[in-house]
């Protein structure tokens, strides 16, 4: 999570989440920067810095599966938590209807558009200050 | 400014364009692992969702020729990621996942992008088995 915050990404959502159609686990990051920037651009900047941010050496940007907050799943679980940082473990829940097996560790509202702007802004700003440094792994 | 001038041949029907484009990627993985093993069609057994996936889809069939792929190109790799996340389930219209202009854009450029778009790989590397 901290290393998401230091690229300025400012998550409203993170969380490994089962999905029970595929029988597979997705480490599934809900931001903002979906909507106003657009998938592959976000895709793109995380991308370029990935090395010079503080995560696990076996977690790639491909493990990542970026989802917009104002879609249907972020909605559905925000609707019935709210989780600013730390870790909830969610057990065979129906949550809003919803089955739900999941290890959260952030779970927010979804952002007005002033808020939305503001991380852009900041995802941006720091993306420039990033590309300048050089890589903590190879 | 490609997939713009696409998009206006389709009338902006975003739901129709986002779910076209993804569902041709994943035909067209099919295409090369039908084209590769000799099949005369799509095996029966293997149905489902999971195979409605792009990312399990292309771990059975293109995963070796996709990692050299990603790592020639970063903003083939966006691309990639941004066509792996394409859903079959967002195409009804009422959906609760309604697709943007947004989405649907940026999709159809990871799709169709001349230099770097995942059609124009697969497309080559059908050809090449």
């Amino acid at each position: 999570m901290s290393a998401l915050d230091d690229a300025g990404l400012q998550p409203q959502g993170a969380a490994w989440i089962f999905d029970h159609s595929l029988g597979d686990w997705r480490y599934i990051v809900a931001t903002s920067l979906v909507d106003t920037m657009g998938r592959s651009s976000v895709y793109k900047e995380l991308l370029t810095i990935i090395e010079k941010l503080h995560l696990p050496r076996e977690l790639t940007v491909q493990d990542i599966h970026l989802v917009a907050p104002s879609g249907p799943l972020f909605k559905t679980i925000s609707g019935a938590l709210h989780i600013e940082n730390g870790r909830v473990t969610v057990s065979d829940c129906i949550i809003n209807g919803l089955r739900v097996d999941a290890v959260l560790y952030r779970w927010t509202g979804v952002p007005s558009q002033t808020k939305a702007a503001k991380v852009q802004k900041e995802f941006k700003r720091r993306v420039k200050e990033l590309a300048d440094c050089p890589p903590l792994r190879a | 400014m490609e997939a713009e001038k696409a998009l206006r041949a389709t009338g902006q029907n975003w739901g129709q364009v986002y779910w076209h484009a993804g569902f041709a990627i994943e035909q067209m993985i099919k295409a090369i692992r039908i084209k590769r093993e000799g099949f005369e069609e799509w095996p029966a057994a293997d149905r489902g969702a999971k195979w409605h996936d792009l990312e399990l889809l292309a771990d059975a069939v293109i995963k070796d020729d996709l990692r050299a792929r990603r790592r020639a190109s970063i903003t083939f790799e966006a691309y990639w990621l941004t066509v792996r996340d394409w859903s079959h389930e967002r195409r009804h219209p009422g959906d609760a996942n309604p697709v943007t202009r947004k989405d649907g854009l940026d999709l159809l450029l990871a799709v169709i992008n001349s230099s770097n778009g995942v059609m124009k790989w697969l497309q080559d590397l059908y050809q090449s088995v």
